[in-house]
């Protein structure tokens, strides 16, 4: 690169320390990330401002991006090796070392007071007695050796891990008061002063002394241990307690037994809340297409030229990434498909690494590198899409091997990604692994909390409901394991309290038993202090989702293992019954301009009554009422969007007359059918006097001028031959003659015919198989199976049906729409995941949903069940499935146990709706009983479902809406 | 006025029948009460037995409802073989005509009751047995070819009708009588001529015939003539017999309760 206009624009050599090339002070120390990202965007903004041509504006670009680049990997190196080697490296004491010297420096040595404070930090910490008789051991002979270099990591007990989340620890601010004692008793020791290096190396031995005697009585005096009351956050944060009154029964639910712990106490409640996603994510959103249409364009240039990129493109592809991921929150479902293949069609061309590492390092943002909300999106981003295309078969080993390589390298292990979803299994690693981070900044970043109500909403967004709660219980492990004191009003007390208030303490998290496990296992961790435990009680206490948690169960800061432990098994036990829905005595809360449309939509359909014998408009009738209840089942689950695209497409059919066939392809058959011309019997004459004079020239041209016809069908008479010819003819001519049907004659009624008349004669080969095969386009068993006559047989039928247009055609097309719209309410009842052969037919379909909605009821609690008792219900359905004499009675048999359900569901959620449930179920029952069209009984159930579910609903009347089923 | 002697005759005459046809009336309660009091509901055969009797010779709608009464408490009194006994007693007494729906829920709870392998109420997943289904498939091809010789044709009428009866409505003609009948010009390459929507029709029978559970929705609904699914509860049979099995003891006229005799 040539230097001297670079260094008119920057004043700096480009081959000058990194430092200076971003224009940092202090070249050689380690910088924050935040200063190296500020300091790359400056320089960024000076080059684009420069009056330099594109090439070097680009050259200049990467110089930045590079040195920023080296710098940030400098900073992680400098962090991994401090948290690695911290005590030895930087600092002759460990924290605790300091807060014991501390403790002992401050309370006049070895006293009641002091003793306490110790007791309490050995709790804190999991260090027994003796533990900590060592570290005072080593401490006061260290003082006498003149320093505190001899100390040890092994002096100082490990402190275990979180299972999932590191505990970042940040220095309290009595480690901070300890850090200034400490550097002056140094600068004692340090003293050249004779006086002043005795003086305190003669207090250390005299303090050694008094606590070793006293500390022995301390271990032998077991009962005087117990009762040592403890100096703690509770002390620091409210009024003293009295511990000679306040006997520790934490445990006892009975209020009227158990004394009450008094609990934190906060200037206001423990909470925050801000903008999930930055401006620049509306901004970005708003480009969207124009990204999208970057993206095609550039796939087009990989896919024609992926040996070789411009600058151009590249800076344009970094662009769209930012713009993508900051877009990606609030994209639809499509938006972000459509932008997951834009990516992959670009990458997709790519064999090299060098050339996909250029494309893809953009991507690969370890958690020290965020800053920002936008960061912050960027790096999930990043993660989600490495995953993505490393777990892609259409990419080659040169893009995958360099994903996982990006991937190890933001701390992501690509063999523990999820295969079903690895975007979100990828962003949700990320996300965790991110967690200590994103703790450590909560003392000194102004940006922290933000960030937190960023990665709660990308959280929730991504992460299957079943982890969520349980992902924000872990990240509450780890917050009370911090070093934070969350007895005061602290931003960490705030990200508490709102953790809190996210997960669902009321027995409806989806994260079910395993949450609750969670939340007890937490009051029996050895790793979490009292002083944390007792405040996290406190807000437990507090909070109206967890009624269950009385004050009673608040734990004493100095709680024994033993206390905790009982207070864990109370939690198992009180943790509420998991039910279904959300609330037990409301309904489901619905956008009430969503909630009009969709009782618009079922207002009409009842409006529509097709006569009686009109069975496809029936049918069309059927699948409309489907749908309203398909809409109504993602509305209940809060699938807004998936509600509004059914109701969309509903309303658009609510325009068409009932019967028009909603699908695009034609109604009669997939072949065109053929028309007959000429003479029948004529070439039928012409092939049986070449074949009585056995001329086998004269017959294969008579086969291949059929090959000429362009009519599509034959006369019965010359169909008829021609199909034997192909069932049992010589192999020459019976090769033609197949070729000729399969060519001219697919569409053929006439053709299709003669081949089903005369199929009891054909020769059963493996050609004649592959012929049929070929022909209906269906699978049959092998030639030599007992079943294969039969199967050939059918496919024949059908091919046959096919082309012969009819009403039935449409009722067919409906019926597989409405399986359709079946499977979709089976995965929204299901979360997305399909049983097994659910949708292989209609039938099977409902009676997936029917055996969904019938486990699902069996979670719910119940006093007294309606209309029946499950076990009830089961019987009703098996005799009902008894009685139908064939598919469509079936499926009404299917919907009657499925209103049955739903009905169970309902009240068991809502009991006042009892009455009203009942009398739509006689109704729907009378209705059903009087009808005679088996269409009619399956329309009355669909609507009696609608209706049902339409009295789950809840609308906000203020909102201005006309009011939900029940209101 | 003046009043002819045969006037006279004619409206004794008249008066004479009225009163016959009065005494018709109370048949059920003259000709039966005897046996109808020495019901015991400890024995519900007896009931049964009774019910049979009085059916055989019934002749009128109250003889015939009476019937149907005794069969009912036989049914509710007795064990789920002799409930089912009634039920079909009762369908077979049941006007098809009028009551239609009634006559289904009834032979379906009869089905339910039986608990005999092989019980006949099923979904209709082969509406004919596999055997016949080629018989009537090579019927029907040799019928469309003009191939529709005596002996292919004898093939199918050599079926139990009983077995033909969910797919008669389906063959040409509407029955398999006239399809046999017509089917006697179809031979030696004459073929019929057949509409559009005829040939449709048939390749419906051959999949109804063929496809079991896997035939096409529109199928479904021509096999089965687009019925209702009829629900019957087998454990609340009095609703459906239409008797109160509480009152089961005939005393001065009526069906009591046993524990209301003596205690008027």
């Amino acid at each position: 690169m040539s230097s001297s206009w670079f260094m008119d624009i920057l004043d700096v050599r480009p081959d000058a320390p990194e430092e200076q090339l971003l224009g940092l002070a202090g070249s050689g120390s380690v910088h924050r990330p935040r200063d190296i990202l500020e300091a790359l965007e400056r320089r960024l903004r000076l080059i684009q401002s420069s009056k330099l041509g594109p090439a070097q504006v680009e050259s200049a670009s990467e110089l930045m991006h590079w040195a920023a680049a080296r710098l940030l990997k400098q900073y992680q190196a400098e962090v991994d090796t401090a948290s690695a080697t911290a005590p030895m490296a930087h600092a002759p004491l460990s924290h605790l070392d300091r807060e014991v010297l501390l403790i002992l420096a401050t309370n006049g040595g070895w006293n009641r007071r002091s003793r306490t404070r110790l007791e309490f930090i050995a709790q804190r910490e999991g260090i027994s007695p003796e533990g900590l008789g060592r570290i005072i051991t080593g401490l006061s002979r260290m003082a006498a050796q003149g320093g505190f270099s001899t100390l040890s990591e092994q002096q100082v007990p490990e402190l275990q891990a979180m299972p999932i989340l590191s505990r970042p620890r940040k220095p309290s601010r009595l480690t901070q008061l300890a850090d200034q004692v400490n550097s002056k008793l140094a600068e004692e020791i340090r003293a050249e002063t004779p006086g002043k290096f005795f003086r305190v190396a003669a207090l250390f031995m005299l303090l050694g002394i008094f606590i070793i005697v006293i500390f022995t009585q301390l271990l032998f005096d077991k009962r005087e241990q117990d009762h040592v009351p403890p100096v703690d956050w509770q002390q620091e944060a409210s009024a003293p307690i009295d511990r000679g009154e306040a006997t520790v029964m934490p445990v006892i639910p009975d209020e009227g037994m158990a004394p009450e712990i008094l609990p934190a106490k906060y200037a206001r409640p423990p909470m925050f809340s801000a903008e999930p996603y930055p401006e620049s994510s509306v901004q970005a959103s708003q480009r969207l297409a124009v990204v999208l249409a970057d993206l095609k364009s550039m796939a087009r240039k990989t896919s024609l030229r992926p040996e070789r990129f411009s600058d151009a493109m590249i800076e344009n592809w970094r662009i769209d990434l930012l713009d993508s991921s900051l877009a990606w929150p609030l994209a639809g479902t499509r938006q972000q498909d459509a932008v997951l293949d834009a990516i992959t069609a670009v990458i997709q061309p790519i064999s090299l690494e060098d050339q996909a590492s250029i494309l893809l390092e953009p991507l690969a943002m370890a958690p020290v590198q965020v800053m920002t909300q936008s960061e912050l999106l960027r790096a999930i981003f990043g993660a989600g899409v490495l995953a993505e295309l490393s777990g892609n078969n259409d990419m080659s080993p040169a893009v995958k091997i360099t994903c996982n390589r990006l991937l190890k390298q933001i701390g992501l292990d690509p063999s523990a990604i999820t295969a079903s979803d690895r975007f979100g299994s990828s962003v949700r690693a990320w996300l965790i692994g991110a967690v200590p981070e994103l703790l450590s900044r909560l003392a000194s970043d102004d940006q922290a909390l933000m960030n937190w109500e960023t990665w709660l909403h990308v959280h929730e967004d991504v992460v299957d409901e079943e982890l969520l709660d349980l992902d924000r219980a872990r990240v509450v492990g780890a917050l009370l394991g911090s070093s934070y004191n969350l007895s005061r009003d602290h931003p960490a007390t705030d990200l508490l309290g709102r953790l809190l208030n996210e997960i669902s303490f009321d027995g409806t998290s989806s994260s079910g038993q395993t949450l609750r496990d969670e939340v007890a296992t937490l009051f029996d961790d050895d790793d979490l202090s009292g002083g944390a435990l007792w405040v996290l009680s406190s807000l437990l206490a507090e909070s109206a989702e967890a009624s269950w948690f009385t004050q009673q169960m608040i734990l004493p800061d100095d709680a024994s293992m033993q206390q905790r432990q009982e207070l864990a098994m109370l939690v198992q036990q009180a943790w509420p019954d998991v039910v279904e829905l959300p609330d037990l005595r409301t309904g489901i809360e619905v956008d009430p301009w969503m909630y009009r449309r969709w009782r618009d939509a079922l207002d009409v359909i009842d409006a529509t009554n097709p006569a009686l014998g009109q069975l496809d408009a029936k049918m069309h009738q059927l699948l409309r009422l489907s749908r309203v209840v398909e809409a109504a089942r993602y509305m209940q689950h809060d699938e807004d969007e998936l509600a509004d695209e059914v109701l969309f497409e509903l309303e658009t059919d609510l325009m068409l007359p009932v019967g028009t066939d909603l699908l695009d392809r034609p109604v009669s058959s997939t072949h065109q059918v053929g028309r007959v011309q000429g003479t029948d019997g004529e070439w039928a004459l012409q092939f049986e006097i070449a074949a009585d004079e056995g001329d086998m020239d004269q017959m294969e041209y008579l086969l291949k001028q059929l090959m000429n016809f362009s009519s599509g069908d034959l006369g019965p008479q010359d169909a008829q031959v021609l199909v034997e010819i192909a069932y049992r003819g010589r192999e020459q001519l019976q090769s033609l003659a197949q070729s000729a049907i399969l060519l001219q004659f697919q569409g053929g009624q006439n053709v299709a015919m003669a081949l089903l008349n005369g199929w009891k004669s054909a020769r059963r080969t493996v050609v004649t198989g592959d012929f049929i095969r070929e022909l209906t386009g269906e699978s049959l068993p092998p030639h030599r199976d007992s079943d294969y006559e039969d199967k050939a047989r059918l496919a024949l039928v059908r091919h046959a049906l096919s082309l012969y247009p009819s009403s039935h055609h449409v009722i067919d097309n409906l019926a597989l729409q409405l399986r359709q719209s079946l499977l979709n309410r089976l995965g929204s009842l299901s979360d997305g995941t399909m049983p097994a052969g659910a949708g292989s037919t209609l039938l099977d379909a409902i009676k997936a949903v029917v055996d969904r909605s019938r486990a699902n009821a069996g979670r719910l609690f119940f006093v007294e069940p309606f209309p029946a008792p499950l076990e009830q219900m089961d019987q009703d359905r098996m005799v009902r499935s008894g009685l139908a004499e064939g598919i469509v009675q079936s499926l009404v048999a299917e919907q009657a146990s499925l209103i049955d359900l739903e009905a169970y569901s309902l009240v068991a959620n809502q009991p006042q709706l009892r009455d009203v449930v009942m009398e739509l179920l006689e109704t729907a029952a009378a209705d059903r009983a009087d009808c005679i069209d088996v269409l009619e009984q399956a329309c009355i159930n669909e609507q009696t479902i609608a209706r049902l579910m339409g009295l789950s609903f809840q609308v906000d009347e203020d909102a201005g809406s006309a009011g939900g089923d029940q209101s | 006025m003046k009043v002819s002697p045969c006037t006279i005759l004619l409206l004794v005459g008249i008066f004479m029948l009225e009163q016959l046809a009065g005494a018709m009336s109370d048949f059920p309660i003259n000709q039966w009460d005897q046996r109808l009091q020495q019901l015991d509901p400890a024995r519900p055969m007896m009931y049964f037995e009774l019910a049979e009797d009085i059916a055989e010779q019934a002749q009128t709608q109250d003889q015939r409802d009476l019937a149907m009464r005794v069969f009912g408490l036989a049914g509710l009194l007795g064990d789920r073989q002799l409930a089912r006994s009634a039920a079909l007693a009762i369908a077979s007494m049941t006007d098809r005509a009028s009551e239609p729906t009634r006559y289904r829920r009834l032979t379906a709870a009869a089905a339910l009751l039986d608990d005999r392998p092989g019980r006949s109420i099923t979904m209709l997943v082969q509406p004919v047995k596999l055997e016949d289904a080629h018989r009537i498939l090579d019927g029907l091809a040799a019928y469309r070819s003009g191939r529709a010789t005596s002996s292919v044709m004898r093939r199918i009428t050599q079926i139990d009708p009983v077995q033909l009866s969910p797919v008669q409505h389906l063959f040409p003609g509407g029955s398999i009588d006239r399809f046999i009948e017509s089917s006697q010009v179809y031979r030696r390459g004459v073929r019929p001529s057949m509409s559009t929507q005829e040939l449709a029709s048939e390749l419906r029978l051959e999949e109804a015939l063929l496809a079991g559970k896997s035939r096409s929705f529109s199928t479904d609904l021509l096999l089965t003539r687009n019925r209702p699914l009829v629900e019957v509860d087998p454990d609340s049979l009095a609703e459906l017999f239409r008797v109160d099995p509480a009152r089961s003891t005939w005393r001065d006229g009526t069906w009591q309760a046993p524990a209301e005799i003596g205690n008027p």
